[in-house]
């Protein structure tokens, strides 16, 4: 039992830690440091429920204008498979990080001025994420274009619900 | 369960982390669509978050990273995975650990984010247990490292979830059901709508994952607690198909069994 006193004291200061009022999570200072956070765990899983980003796009087109908002990246699809290889879930996962980077990006921003945004990587990344959602599903027809949407929705609720966090400029398809 | 050396378990680790980094370079092979140079992360954009850097080191970058370079890493990566199984040097575990770091660095941090973590860290503790293979303190320690890492991984997930009114009232877990990219498992679509059914389920879950240190306390309760962990990873790669998290998780149990060894020493 004595060999185990240093790791209960160690556990007791993580959970103090954990409870001082004080300590908050930190953004680590700019974007260099984001690029290595796999080398800093920091085990919160699942912490928030928080808003979920939802990604829709429309289709504009000269002759019959705005058309309506559609789901960008629909729902993943279960199989036994996925618990060896689950490669088309784990890059939906990747893509929702993307949006949520974009968001992070967006609130960093002074006054969210969109015309920065647009110059940011990560805008760049979501343009041509909504495209080749827009080619699978069918919908590029050539000569139009398209913008898109990121709501912050609530969890269990509607998911075109919700607030209105981004609305993109038009882009060719 | 017998008495496990530290050999065997720093070899248990070595395979499974192996199978992990198999099962992972095999699915960005798959994906390969996605980072090539028509595809969303098109390393001609995503190469302009390293413009800070000297040059040669974004020549190097560049090399490594666009396409080409990329898919050449994976295939490697997946090659000395596989050797594993056969054959074991520090080398090939430097490699490993490099191409995992690289993976992060092209994906803009991480790519599956926790499962990479305990990716790492398992890595690097074979890495540096490896380089000095002649002093048994250093696999000690590295054992050791990954033990109280996974405990963490548990402890501060169980700790920070205590502190939110929408886990102690259950309403997280319906929320992060019902917002699943595959949506809400039907098995547990009618429990999900049973808000005391909730409650009580999510305080277990926060309640083992607090109690997951005590893994260290003994081999029996270790070996308890490895298989509810599994359960529950089980549970993750249903609901959540967060298939990487079982796998980098299962590397580090052998770890955590040998170190719950010595209270009984």
């Amino acid at each position: 039992m004595s060999s185990l006193l240093p790791l209960i004291a160690c556990f007791a200061l993580a959970l103090a830690l954990l409870a001082w009022p004080g300590l908050r999570e930190r953004a680590l200072p700019g974007r260099s440091w984001m690029l290595l956070r796999a080398l800093f765990p920091s085990w919160r899983f699942f912490e928030e429920l928080g808003h979920v980003p939802k990604v829709s796009f429309r289709i504009l087109s000269a002759d019959s204008g705005a058309g309506p908002w559609q789901d960008a990246m629909g729902q993943a699809t279960r199989s036994w498979s996925m618990l060896a290889l689950n490669s088309q879930g784990n890059l939906r996962m990747a893509e929702n990080s993307l949006i949520e980077q974009l968001m992070t990006d967006l609130a960093d921003l002074p006054d969210e001025n969109t015309d920065d945004l647009e110059r940011s990587v990560s805008y760049e990344l979501a343009i041509q994420l909504v495209r080749s959602h827009i080619r699978a599903l069918g919908a590029a027809v050539p000569g139009t274009r398209f913008q898109f949407r990121v709501i912050a929705s609530v969890p269990g609720r509607n998911e075109n619900v919700g607030e209105e966090a981004l609305i993109s400029s038009e882009h060719a398809v | 369960m017998g008495e496990v050396q530290a050999v065997t378990a720093f070899g248990w680790m070595e395979k499974l982390i192996a199978w992990a980094i198999v099962l992972q370079t095999i699915e960005l092979l798959q994906i390969r669509a996605s980072f090539a140079p028509d595809g969303i992360w098109r390393w001609k954009v995503v190469r302009r978050e390293f413009d800070g850097l000297p040059k040669p080191l974004r020549a190097g970058l560049d090399w490594l990273l666009d396409y080409r370079g990329f898919v050449a890493l994976l295939v490697a990566r997946l090659f000395f995975a596989l050797a594993v199984f056969f054959i074991t040097h520090p080398l090939q575990w430097g490699f490993l650990l490099f191409s995992t770091i690289l993976i992060s660095v092209r994906w803009r941090g991480t790519f599956n984010g926790g499962s990479d973590y305990m990716t790492l860290i398992v890595l690097m503790a074979i890495t540096v247990g490896r380089i000095w293979p002649d002093h048994p303190r250093v696999m000690l320690g590295c054992l050791w490292y990954v033990a109280l890492q996974i405990c963490l991984s548990f402890f501060v997930a169980g700790t920070v979830k205590l502190k939110k009114s929408e886990w102690r009232e259950g309403k997280a877990l319906e929320g992060f059901l019902t917002s699943s990219y595959y949506g809400v498992p039907q098995p547990l679509g009618r429990l999900s709508r049973q808000p005391r059914l909730m409650t009580l389920t999510a305080w277990g879950i926060m309640a083992f994952e607090c109690a997951f240190p005590l893994a260290l306390v003994d081999p029996r309760i270790c070996a308890g607690m490895i298989a509810l962990a599994a359960a529950f990873q089980l549970g993750n790669v249903y609901a959540f198909g967060l298939n990487r998290f079982f796998w980098a998780w299962s590397a580090a149990y052998p770890a955590l069994y040998w170190c719950s060894q010595l209270s009984r020493n």
